[in-house]
């Protein structure tokens, strides 16, 4: 019940609003009540309000305001790309991601699959009603 | 300005369990057990320690919301003497003339008042949920509500007290009333205390009104804080004074 993500430096953190949507960041600084100072390794360092982020899990090993070739090691050594494309949220985005960039054809072999699958459910579950019936 | 965090802890005892879950408090101890609904606060409620410790939080508190931290802590700590010690509240009957007929009716639950200043009129007060009510015996015209949750223990003697006002006459004269006159969290007694005010109460003359202040004395013995000595003090210090008596005053000091 109490909070157990917190915002401190090296909390990563996914903006969720503006230009950088769907980023995963670093929070290296705290600007003040509002604004915290983000990193990431493909962009440039940069101040964002706190209701532009939604904390996650991950949290790394810095310093305040590391320079950029130690963010990413640390990163690296925390292991963060791994450990956020396995996380239920991480694998979640992906999906979506996948499913937003198919193309017409894509979804029709999708729709072919789905009923499909629906076909061999529905077969086991009409096999378990018969044996329970009997 | 926000504060970013505020936070206090409180001490439990051995012999209470505390369990909180979404700002409701529940208190269980030797004498039952009691629920408090802290919902209207916006506050964190956190047991530490294995349920030794209550820490109590507020994220980017206002002024007030850090103010409701200290508060929400009492309230806890009257839930868990509710279920240790208990609230027992005295009430006296003041009377000039007509005495006040209590009768104690449905197991402890309800009380009748009659013959309140010569009225006809009969007063009936039902007993909040878990309040019990009885005359007792050593003392003559004396109630006492016990139970465990103060703020019911409490509100039902307001409900008796007010139940016997005074309408449409001179307050100042017409003194009659059933006072809250000293409650106790426990059952602690303060022997000393009584005997002094004894002494006191044969100092004070006897006239109407100063048998009673005698009676304010011998009931204030029963508050087992050091403060009841400046009390008694001041109690007689105003009983000598000419100025017509401010019971209310001279009672919730």
């Amino acid at each position: 019940m109490p909070f157990k993500r917190f915002v401190e430096i090296g909390r990563v953190a996914l903006v969720n609003y503006g230009k950088d949507y769907g980023r995963l960041v670093v929070i290296v600084d705290v600007v003040d009540q509002n604004r915290a100072l983000i990193d990431a390794p493909d962009m440039v360092r940069c101040q964002i309000n706190f209701k532009r982020l939604s904390l996650t899990d991950i949290k790394i090993n810095i310093k305040r305001v590391p320079k950029k070739t130690t963010l990413i090691k640390a990163m690296e050594d925390a292991d963060v790309k791994n450990k956020w494309e396995n996380s239920s949220w991480g694998k979640k985005l992906i999906v979506q991601k996948r499913r937003a960039s198919l193309n017409d054809f894509d979804r029709f072999k999708v729709m072919l699959a789905r009923i499909k699958r629906g076909g061999i459910i529905r077969q086991e579950l009409a096999k378990l009603k018969k044996v329970s019936t009997a | 300005m926000k504060t970013i965090l505020a936070s206090e802890t409180m001490d439990i005892p051995e012999e209470v369990t505390v369990q909180v879950a979404a700002k409701v408090v529940t208190v269980e101890g030797p004498r039952g057990k009691l629920t408090r609904n802290f919902k209207h606060l916006n506050l964190d409620f956190q047991l530490l320690e294995g349920g030794r410790k209550l820490q109590v939080d507020a994220w980017f508190g206002t002024r007030r919301t850090m103010a409701a931290i200290r508060t929400a802590i009492s309230h806890v700590q009257n839930l868990i003497t509710g279920v240790t010690k208990g609230y027992r509240y005295r009430m006296r009957f003041v009377y000039a003339h007509f005495p006040i007929n209590a009768s104690i009716t449905n197991s402890n639950t309800a009380i009748e008042i009659r013959n309140f200043l010569g009225e006809k009129k009969v007063r009936k007060v039902d007993m909040l949920d878990g309040v019990t009510i009885l005359r007792s015996e050593k003392v003559k015209d004396e109630l006492i509500l016990d139970g465990n949750d103060v703020e019911l223990v409490s509100r039902s003697a307001a409900l008796i007290n007010q139940k016997c006002h005074v309408k449409k006459k001179d307050i100042r004269k017409f003194l009659d009333a059933s006072l809250l006159l000293g409650f106790l969290a426990g059952e602690s007694h303060c022997s000393w205390l009584a005997s002094i005010a004894l002494l006191l109460a044969r100092v004070v003359r006897i006239w109407d009104r100063w048998r009673l202040v005698g009676e304010l004395l011998l009931a204030s013995a029963w508050r087992p804080r050091m403060e009841t000595l400046d009390l008694i003090s001041t109690n007689a210090l105003v009983s000598c004074s000419k100025q017509p008596l401010r019971l209310h005053s001279l009672l919730f000091m």
